[in-house]
C-alpha cells in the first residue's frame, strides 16, 4: 500500500544496476536491509536504505566532506588579497563590517601565495600538496552564510538551518538515495572527539532514525571498537553462529505460528543475519593495515591522514557519505594568531592531496565529490593583534571530483576578501548544487512532516551550474 | 551574473552607486539587501509609530510602511525622491534641517548617511504592497473541515453481526468492517490478552502468577478485573506519562554547546506527568496547568504541581543568542507555538510563521497572536517552597559565607602577626643570604639546612629570603637599593659561619630597623614616622610636604601624625591613593586637632575647611559613607572622613603651633572583599599649595616583606601550628562556628523550570518571518478558526490563562478529539487519525470519524478521564481481537485500517528494556527521582528515568527509534537495522541480562533443564513452550562446546530467549 517514491524493487534494482555494483554491496542487498514498519510515512519505502533511483542521472554517487571545523581563513589559504599588504593596519570603510567580536585594522597574510597547475590558480604556502592537485579542484571564493557564530553556522552547513531542528545533509541523501552497502552504515562521520554542537550535526531529526549518521571517534581507530557492539567479547564466532541458529529456529517457529508471513518479523530475522556479517565487514573496512605501505606513506601519518584513507575505503565499499571533521572542538578557530593555521594545514595538506590522487588512480574520483571548507571563514581584519574573527560575509570552499570542473575559481570576494561580491554562493546554493550532482532536485527532495513538505534548502537554493563539468 | 563590477578604491559610496542601474524599476538584489539591512529596520523602529497605516494617530498624513506611501509623502510633499537627496524631505528631516525627526532625538550620522546613500541608489524598496494585503483566508469555507465540527454523540451504527459487539466501540468498528466486506478475526487467547494488556498499561510483562490467576478466573469480569488492577498500578503512569513526554519533547538540556544551562530539576516535570496520569487528573486540568499553572495557582492535590506542570514550556528550547539574538528569540517562540498547537490542538500553526498557512485557515496574524502571549511570558525557575524556606536557605548561605570569611580573615590577620614576630631576625636572614650569594659568586654552594641552623633562622623562610634578595629583583623594592648595591668582596672560601663584613651588617641591620620603625607606627604604637623629613642641612622647599605617613593598608591601616606648624597660616590635608589607583580608598583624619603651647586643643571637627577638593567627603566625625569612623576594627568618635584623592584646606587659628592626629584607612573600604584588600591611602600635610606629590616610594614595603608573598610569610599549613593560647582558641572557635553553619544550613530548595508573566505586549507580524521586518500588530488572542473572526483580545496579563481556558473549553472540538485519538493510537499502534498531531487539511482523514467523535464525546462527558477511555477501549471486542491474519480481509485491507485484527506491535525501547530487566530479575521498580544514565550497564531503573538529552541522545535510545527531543513527536517511527541486532548479540547490557536470567532460572527451577526451559518461556512470553520448542532448547543445552567461552550454554540460551522476536513483539 505504501507508494514507492524513488524506490525500486529488489529485482528491478538488480536489473538496473547489473554488474555495476561490487559484490560486497550486492551481498547486502540480497540479504535484506534495514526496514521500516509498514506504517511508514509517505515517501519512505519499506526498504528505506536500499539504493533508490535518483531524479536524474547523477554526476556523483558518494561524498567526502572534509570539514575544517572552527573556520579556516580564506585570505590565508585559497583567496589571495594583495590589497591587504598595501593597507595593512588600516581600516577602510569597505572593511568595516561587523562580525562576532571587535576587530581592528586589516591584517596582511603571513603566508605567501604561488600559482599552481595549468590553471595557474594561486594557493598559499599552507597547501603546497593540494596546490599540486588544483587542476582537479574548483575553488569557490564567494561563499557566504548567515551568522558569525560557530554553532548556528555548523548547523547551517550540515542541515541548512541555524537551529538544531533539521536533518543533516547526509540523512537527506540516505533518505533520497539509500546506500549501496547494507552491511555498513550509509552516512559515516569521523571525528576525533566531537565538533562543537555535537551529534545534532549528523542527526536524522524528524526523518526516521534509520537515516542518522554514525559517529566514529577516530582518535583511536581500532577496528574492534569503531562501531558500537561490533564485537562479542564473551563468546567465539562458532558459538555465536550456533546461538544465532537456534534463535533463527525459534523465530521461525514463532513466525509459522503467526501465519508464516509478517514483514516486521521476517525483517528482524534477516537483520539478525546481517548484523552477524557486519561484524566482519565493518571491522575490515576500518582495518587500515590492509593497505600497502606505499599507500600509507602517500597519505602520511596522523588522525586526519588515517581518516582520509578510511574515507576512501568506506566510499569504495559503497558508503554514501563520509564526513571527516578535522578535530575535537573547533580547531581552526584562530582568534589569537592566524599563524597557528600552519600546524593544522600541515596535518591535512598531504592526506587531502593523497586522497584526491588515490581516488583518481582508482577511477573513483569521477563518482566521488570531495567538499572542503569550514562553517565560515575569517576576517581580513585583525583580532587580538594577529588573529582573525569569524566571518560569515564571505569565505572560500572548494570542491573536487564528482562532476565538478577542475582548475577553476568561481565567484569573487571584495578587494580585501571580507565579503562575497560576485557570483555569491550561499550555503543553501552549495546544498542545492551538491544534491544536483548526486542526481537529486533539491526542490523535489521533500519530506512531509508537521504539515509541511520540508527540504534541505528550505525555500532557498540555486544550483551553481557554472561549476558543473 | 551579468552585472560584473570593478571594485575601485576604498570609497564605499562608489561601490553602492555601481550596484544600481539607471532607470531600473525592479530593485536589484543588492539594493534590496541594503534596504532590508539598513533602511527598513530604522523605519520600523523610529518611524512606524506615527507613520504607519496602523499608527494610532498618523502624523502629517505620512505613512512610511509602504513604498507608495514613502514616495507619495505626506502633507508637506514627497518624502523620498529617488536619486535626489536634496529634494527628499525625509533626509532633511533626519538631519533636523526641515523637520526634526524622529522627535525623540537625532539619529546617528551613520544612519543618516545610509539614508542618503539609499536615496542616491534610487531608493530601492521591495515593498510592493502585497504584504499589506488582507489575509485571503476564507474562514467560512475553512470551518467546513471535519476537525472543526462540534463533537457530538453519534448514533450507534447498525451492524449485521449482532453477536460480536461487546460494547459501543465495537458497533462503530464492525460497521466499518461490514461496510468494506471485512469480518473480525477470532478473539485473542487469554495468555496473549493479558500479556498485551499488561504491557499496554504498565510497560511491563505479566508475572506467571498474574497469568495463572487470569486463566483460572472464568467469570465475565475476569478481564475487567485485570484492567482495574493494572490501572491502579503506579507503573501505569510511567507507561502513559512517557507517551505524553514524547509530545512534550521532554528533555533536560539543550542541543547546542555554548552558554547552555542544564535544567537539572527537569525530572520534576517528568515525575509530575507520571503522577497526574496515576491520579487520572482530568485532561483539561492537566492541560491548563501546563500552559498557565502559575496563574491558576495551587490546586490542592499537591502544593506546587501548578508550577512543576509548566515544564511543558519551561523545558523548551533555548537557543544560542550571541549575534542574531532577535532571530533566536523568535525561534524559541516558534518552539512554544509548535509544541502548544500540535500537542494540544493537532494544528500546525508554525506553518503560518512566514506567510498564511497554505492549507489550513490559519493566518500569519494568528501565529503572532499566540507568539505575543509567550512573548509576554518568560522562563523562570520557580521555587517549590514557602518564602520562609527560601529565607532560611538564604540565611544559611549567608551564615556559611560569613563564618567561612571569619576564619579566612582571622588566619590572614594572624599570618601578619606571625610574620611580625620574626622581624627581629631580618638581619640574620639577610646575613645568611649574603653568605649564600657570595659563596655562589665564588662557585661554591652552601647547604641551606646547615646555613639556617648556624644562622639560627628557619630554613623554609631562608629559602624565601634567598629568592627575595636575588639580584634579579633589584629595583623592585626601593628600600633595598643599599643591599643590591653591595659589591661582594672577592672573599676567600665562605662557610656557613663566615662573619659578615661591617658594611653588609650596616645594611642588613638598617633594613631591619626600617621595618621595625614602620611596624611601630600602628596599630596603636606611639611612633611617628615622617617620610618627608627634611634631611640634615637641607631647607624645606615651598610646595613640598611637611609630613608624609607610610602607606596605610588593610593590614596596617593607621599612621600617627605630629607636625610643627608654628608660624604658618594654612594647613593642607592631602590623602592620595598611594599610587595604585585602586578603589575602596576610604580615609579618615582621626582625631585631627590643633594644639598650642599652652595645651589648648581645637578639634578640626569643629572647624570648616575653607577649600575642599575631594573625591568624597569631608564628613565630620563620620567616615566617607556616613557611618562611624572605624579603623583597624576600632571606632573613633572624632575625625574627618573622606575618599581619596582628597584635599582639605584649613586656616590655622592664631597661636596654634602643632597639628596632631592620625591617618586611617577606614574599615568601610578595606572590608570590601578583593577591592578592600587592595585599598591603600597615604596622608600628607603641606603648609603651602602643594607642588610635589608625596613620594609613594615606601608603598607597602611592609606588605612586600610581611605580606603573603613576602619572605617572612608563614604558609597556611604552618600557621595553625604556629598559633597558641588565645589565638589558637579563637581559631578553633571560628572553625567550629563555620562547621556548625555548614551542618545547619538548609539544603537548596527545589525549583521547577517554569514560566512566569513578563510585561504584556502585543507583537507585530514579522514579514516573511524576519524579526527585523515588522508589520501590523497582532493582538494577543485565540486562533480565529476556533474563536471566530477577530475575537476579543486577551487582557489578563500575558493571556496565557485565557489561552488555556480556550484550549480546554468543552466547545473546542480539537482538544478532546486529539487526545482521544492519541489514546486509541497507543492501544492499537495506529491512530484513527494517523497523523496524531496534525488534524489539518494535510493530515490524514479519520478512518472512523464517528468512533472518534464517540470517544471524544465520552471523554468530555466523563470529566476528561483518561482511565475511563482505557476501560471502554480495552473492554471492547475490537481491542481483544487476536493478531491472526486472514487472507480475504488482507485482500481488501492489508494495512488493517479497519481494525479487523489486532496489529502485531513491537515493544518500544522503554517496554523492551524494562521487560528484559524485569524478566532477568534485576529491574528496580523505584518510582520518581533524578535522572539516571543509561550508558551505565548497572543502571537497573526503568527507562523512563533515563536522562533525555537534546544535545546527545543516549545511543541505545536513538538506536531504537526514540524521538529527537528537540521537537514534539506524535508517533515513533519503527526501524529495524542491523546495529540494533549488534546490541542484542554483543552488548554488555544484554550479556548481563542473559547471565542474570540464567541464574534466576537455576534458582527458581533447580530440578531440571526441562523445568527451567518451561519457566523461561513463562517468564519471557507468558506461556509454556511447545514440544518442538522444548526439544529445541534441550538439544541446544546438551550439546558440546567447540571453543572456550565466557558464557555458559544456559547463559547463551537465556540470551536467545531474550533476543527472540517473541520477546519484542506483542500479539
Amino acid at each position: 500500500m505504501t507508494p514507492y517514491r524513488y524506490g525500486l524493487t529488489r529485482r528491478e534494482y538488480i536489473q538496473k544496476m547489473g554488474t555495476g555494483l561490487g559484490m560486497l554491496g550486492m551481498a547486502g542487498i540480497m540479504a535484506g536491509d534495514g526496514t521500516l514498519a509498514a506504517d511508514a510515512p509517505a515517501g519512505i519505502s519499506d526498504k528505506p536504505l536500499a539504493p533508490k533511483a535518483p531524479h536524474f542521472a547523477p554526476r556523483a554517487k558518494h561524498i567526502i566532506h572534509l570539514f575544517m571545523n572552527g573556520g579556516p581563513s580564506q585570505v590565508d589559504t585559497f583567496d589571495p588579497k594583495p590589497a591587504l599588504d598595501k593597507y595593512n593596519g588600516q581600516r577602510p570603510d569597505a572593511a568595516d563590517l561587523s562580525t562576532e567580536r571587535k576587530t581592528g585594522g586589516l591584517l596582511k597574510s603571513p603566508f605567501k601565495f604561488s600559482k599552481y597547475g595549468e590553471a595557474g590558480i594561486e594557493v598559499s604556502e599552507l597547501f603546497p600538496n593540494v596546490g599540486e592537485m588544483i587542476d582537479d579542484i574548483c575553488v569557490i571564493r564567494s561563499m557566504h552564510t548567515n551568522i558569525p557564530n560557530h554553532e548556528p553556522s555548523l548547523l547551517m552547513m550540515n542541515s541548512g538551518e541555524t537551529q538544531p531542528t533539521r536533518p543533516a545533509m547526509g540523512s537527506w541523501l540516505l533518505y533520497g538515495l539509500g546506500t549501496e552497502n547494507q552491511n555498513l552504515p550509509g552516512f559515516v562521520v569521523l571525528c576525533p572527539g566531537k565538533p562543537v554542537v555535537g551529534p545534532q550535526l549528523w542527526s536524522n531529526s524528524f526523518l526516521p532514525g534509520i537515516f542518522q549518521g554514525t559517529h566514529i571517534n577516530n582518535s583511536k581507530m581500532d577496528p574492534k571498537n569503531v562501531i558500537r557492539h561490533i564485537n562479542n567479547t564473551q563468546i567465539g564466532k562458532a558459538s555465536q553462529r550456533e546461538q544465532l541458529d537456534i534463535l533463527k529456529q525459534m523465530n521461525e517457529l514463532h513466525l509459522q505460528a503467526r501465519g508464516g508471513k509478517s514483514n516486521p518479523l521476517e525483517s528482524r530475522i534477516e537483520s539478525m543475519e546481517m548484523a552477524f556479517r557486519m561484524q566482519t565487514e565493518a571491522q575490515d573496512v576500518f582495518n587500515l593495515s590492509k593497505e600497502t605501505q606505499a599507500t600509507r606513506d602517500a597519505y602520511g601519518s596522523g588522525q586526519f591522514a588515517d581518516a582520509c584513507l578510511a574515507s576512501r575505503r568506506l566510499v569504495e565499499s559503497g558508503v554514501r557519505m563520509v564526513q571527516v571533521f578535522y578535530g575535537n572542538g573547533q580547531p581552526w578557530d584562530d582568534h589569537g594568531d592566524i599563524k597557528n593555521h600552519a600546524q593544522k594545514a600541515k596535518m591535512v595538506d598531504q592526506p587531502i592531496a593523497a586522497l584526491i590522487k588515490d581516488l583518481k588512480q582508482r577511477d573513483l574520483l569521477k563518482d566521488t565529490l570531495i567538499v572542503w571548507g569550514g562553517e565560515f571563514g575569517r576576517t581580513p581584519v585583525a583580532e587580538n593583534g594577529n588573529g582573525r574573527d569569524h566571518n560569515h560575509h564571505g569565505f572560500t570552499m572548494w570542491l573536487a571530483g564528482g562532476g565538478v570542473k577542475g582548475g577553476m575559481t568561481y565567484g569573487q570576494s571584495d578587494e580585501f576578501g571580507f565579503a562575497a561580491m560576485e557570483n555569491k554562493v550561499h550555503v543553501h546554493d552549495l546544498h542545492a548544487t551538491i544534491l544536483h550532482l548526486m542526481g537529486l532536485d533539491h526542490e523535489k527532495l521533500t519530506y512531509r512532516y508537521s504539515g509541511r513538505d520540508f527540504r534541505l534548502t528550505d525555500v532557498h537554493g540555486h544550483v551553481v551550474q557554472d561549476i558543473i563539468a | 551574473m551579468t552585472r560584473s563590477r570593478t571594485i575601485s578604491g576604498l570609497i564605499p559610496t562608489l561601490l553602492f552607486v555601481s550596484l544600481i542601474q539607471a532607470g531600473e524599476t525592479k530593485p536589484s538584489q543588492e539594493g534590496i539587501e541594503f534596504f532590508e539591512s539598513k533602511i527598513r529596520p530604522v523605519l520600523v523602529q523610529h518611524c512606524y509609530q506615527c507613520h504607519a497605516v496602523d499608527a494610532k494617530n498618523i502624523q502629517g498624513g505620512l505613512v512610511l510602511d509602504s513604498r507608495e506611501g514613502t514616495l507619495k509623502g505626506g502633507d508637506s510633499g514627497p518624502s523620498v525622491v529617488p536619486n535626489n537627496a536634496e529634494e527628499s524631505l525625509i533626509l532633511s528631516a533626519l538631519k533636523f534641517e526641515s523637520f526634526e525627526m524622529p522627535p525623540k532625538g537625532k539619529l546617528s550620522d551613520e544612519i543618516i548617511a545610509d539614508f542618503e546613500k539609499w536615496i542616491e541608489m534610487g531608493a530601492p524598496d521591495p515593498r510592493d504592497g502585497s504584504t499589506i494585503a488582507k489575509s485571503k483566508i476564507d474562514f467560512e469555507e475553512g470551518r467546513k473541515h471535519w476537525a472543526y465540527q462540534p463533537v457530538q454523540m453519534p448514533e450507534r451504527p447498525r451492524v449485521k453481526n449482532k453477536a460480536w459487539p461487546q460494547n459501543n466501540i465495537d458497533y462503530f468498528t464492525l460497521a466499518k468492517m461490514e461496510e468494506h466486506g471485512l469480518a473480525p478475526v477470532s478473539a485473542a487467547s487469554k495468555q496473549a490478552l493479558i500479556r498485551r494488556a499488561t504491557y499496554d498499561l504498565t510497560g511491563l510483562p505479566p508475572t506467571p502468577a498474574d497469568v495463572q490467576s487470569f486463566l483460572e478466573d472464568d467469570s465475565n469480569e475476569a478481564f475487567a478485573r485485570v484492567i482495574e488492577r493494572l490501572l491502579d498500578s503506579p507503573h501505569y503512569g510511567e507507561r502513559w506519562g512517557r507517551y505524553w513526554l514524547d509530545v512534550a519533547r521532554y528533555s533536560e538540556d539543550q542541543a547546542h554547546t555554548f552558554a547552555t544551562r542544564p535544567n537539572t530539576e527537569g525530572f520534576r516535570y517528568r515525575d509530575w506527568v507520571v503522577s497526574a496520569y496515576n491520579r487520572d487528573m482530568p485532561f483539561n486540568q492537566f492541560v491548563k496547568l501546563q500552559i498557565a499553572g502559575d496563574l491558576y495557582g495551587p490546586t490542592g492535590d499537591q502544593p506546587y504541581e501548578h508550577l512543576v506542570a509548566l515544564g511543558y514550556f519551561g523545558l523548551g528550547a533555548q537557543y544560542y543568542k550571541n549575534t542574531d539574538r532577535e532571530r533566536a528569540m523568535a525561534d524559541e517562540l516558534d518552539d512554544r507555538i509548535d509544541t502548544l498547537t500540535r500537542g494540544f490542538l493537532g494544528l500546525t500553526v508554525s506553518c503560518a510563521r512566514c506567510h498564511d498557512h497554505k492549507f489550513d485557515p490559519i493566518p500569519t496574524m494568528d501565529y503572532y497572536s499566540i507568539a505575543g502571549i509567550f512573548g509576554s511570558s518568560r522562563l523562570h525557575d520557580a521555587p517549590l517552597c514557602t518564602p520562609e524556606d527560601i529565607k532560611a536557605y538564604n540565611d544559611g548561605q549567608k551564615r556559611l559565607k560569613d563564618t567561612d570569611n571569619a576564619v579566612k580573615k582571622y588566619l590572614a590577620d594572624q599570618k601578619e602577626t606571625a610574620a611580625q614576630s620574626k622581624v627581629g631576625d631580618i638581619a640574620n636572614y639577610m646575613n645568611a643570604v649574603w653568605r649564600f650569594q657570595t659563596a655562589k659568586a665564588n662557585g661554591q654552594s652552601l647547604n641551606t639546612n646547615e646555613l639556617a641552623k648556624v644562622s639560627m633562622v628557619n630554613e623554609y623562610l631562608l629559602k624565601r629570603w634567598i629568592g627575595f634578595l636575588d639580584p634579579k629583583n633589584k629595583g623592585k623594592v626601593v628600600e633595598l637599593e643599599a643591599w643590591f648595591n653591595l659589591v661582594a668582596d672577592k672573599a676567600e672560601a665562605i662557610t656557613v659561619d663566615t662573619p659578615v663584613p661591617e658594611n653588609v651588617a650596616r645594611v642588613t641591620t638598617g633594613f631591619q630597623q626600617a621595618i621595625e620603625d614602620m611596624l611601630n607606627v600602628s596599630p596603636d604604637g606611639d611612633a611617628v614616622v615622617n617620610l618627608a623629613q627634611v634631611k640634615e642641612g637641607e631647607q624645606h622647599k615651598p610646595g613640598h610636604p611637611r609630613f608624609v605617613t607610610p602607606v596605610a593598608t588593610k593590614v596596617r591601616p593607621k599612621a600617627n601624625i605630629v607636625v610643627d606648624i608654628a608660624g604658618h597660616k594654612e594647613i593642607y590635608l592631602i590623602v592620595t591613593d598611594a599610587g595604585n589607583g585602586k578603589s575602596c580608598d576610604h580615609a579618615d583624619w582621626i582625631e585631627a586637632r590643633f594644639e598650642n603651647p599652652e595645651g589648648k586643643v581645637i578639634s578640626l571637627s569643629d572647624l570648616d575647611p575653607k577649600q575642599v577638593d575631594s573625591f568624597g567627603g569631608p564628613n565630620k566625625n563620620k567616615n566617607y559613607q556616613g557611618q562611624p569612623i572605624r579603623v583597624g576594627g576600632k571606632e573613633y568618635k572624632t575625625g574627618i572622613g573622606v575618599h581619596a584623592p582628597s584635599k582639605l584646606v584649613y586656616d590655622i587659628p592664631e597661636g596654634f603651633t602643632l597639628f596632631k592626629g592620625a591617618g586611617g584607612l577606614d574599615n568601610s573600604g578595606s572590608d570590601q572583599g578583593p577591592c578592600g584588600e587592595q585599598a591603600t591611602v597615604q596622608f600628607a600635610i603641606y603648609t603651602e599649595e602643594p607642588k610635589v606629590q608625596p613620594e609613594a616610594g615606601s608603598t607597602d614595603l611592609l606588605t612586600k616583606v610581611l605580606g603573603k608573598d613576602g619572605p617572612l610569610a608563614v604558609s597556611d599549613k604552618d600557621l595553625e601550628e604556629f598559633l597558641e593560647g588565645d589565638a589558637k582558641e579563637m581559631l578553633v572557635r571560628l572553625k567550629s562556628e563555620a562547621e556548625e553553619a555548614k551542618k545547619t544550613a538548609p539544603p537548596k530548595f527545589p525549583v521547577a523550570h517554569a514560566y512566569t508573566e513578563a510585561s504584556p505586549k502585543d507583537m507585530r507580524v514579522f514579514v516573511r518571518g524576519n524579526p527585523a521586518n515588522k508589520r501590523e500588530i497582532a493582538p494577543r488572542r485565540f486562533l480565529q478558526i476556533l474563536a471566530g473572526e477577530n475575537p476579543p483580545a486577551y487582557e489578563d496579563g500575558s493571556g496565557r490563562k485565557q489561552l488555556a481556558d480556550d484550549i480546554t473549553s468543552n466547545e473546542n472540538p480539537l482538544t478532546p478529539r486529539v487526545m482521544a485519538n492519541r489514546i486509541w493510537q497507543h492501544h492499537f499502534g495506529r491512530g484513527i487519525v494517523n497523523t496524531p498531531s496534525n488534524f489539518g487539511i494535510l493530515g490524514d482523514r479519520p478512518t472512523h470519524p464517528l468512533l472518534l467523535d464517540y470517544l471524544a464525546r465520552t471523554f468530555l462527558d466523563n470529566n476528561w478521564s483518561i482511565k475511563h477511555l482505557h476501560r471502554e477501549i480495552m473492554l471492547s471486542a475490537t481491542y481483544q481481537l487476536s493478531t491472526e491474519t486472514n487472507a480475504d480481509n488482507a485482500e481488501v485491507d492489508a494495512d488493517n485500517l479497519y481494525v479487523w485484527r489486532m496489529k502485531q506491535r513491537r515493544l518500544d525501547i522503554e517496554a523492551w528494556r524494562d521487560g528484559l530487566l524485569d524478566v532477568s530479575g534485576r529491574l528496580d521498580k523505584t518510582l520518581e527521582g533524578p535522572s539516571t544514565n543509561l550508558a551505565d550497564a548497572n543502571n537497573v531503573r526503568r527507562t523512563i528515568y533515563a536522562k533525555i538529552s537534546r544535545h546527545e541522545l543516549d545511543s541505545l535510545l536513538r538506536l531504537f527509534d526514540f524521538p529527537d527531543a528537540n521537537i514534539t513527536s506524535s508517533k515513533r517511527t519503527e526501524t529495524t537495522v542491523p546495529q540494533q541486532q549488534l546490541f542484542v548479540l554483543n552488548s554488555p547490557f544484554m550479556i548481563q541480562q542473559a547471565k542474570s536470567f540464567s541464574s534466576r532460572l537455576q534458582t527458581e527451577a533447580p530440578d531440571s533443564d526441562s523445568s527451567r526451559v518451561k519457566l523461561a518461556f513463562q517468564l519471557a512470553y507468558g506461556r509454556f513452550p511447545s514440544d518442538a520448542e522444548l526439544n529445541l532448547g534441550l538439544a541446544y543445552l546438551s550439546a558440546e562446546d567447540s571453543e572456550e567461552n565466557q558464557m555458559s550454554r544456559w547463559e547463551r540460551y537465556a540470551q536467545v530467549i531474550l533476543a527472540s522476536n517473541e520477546f519484542m513483539y506483542l500479539d
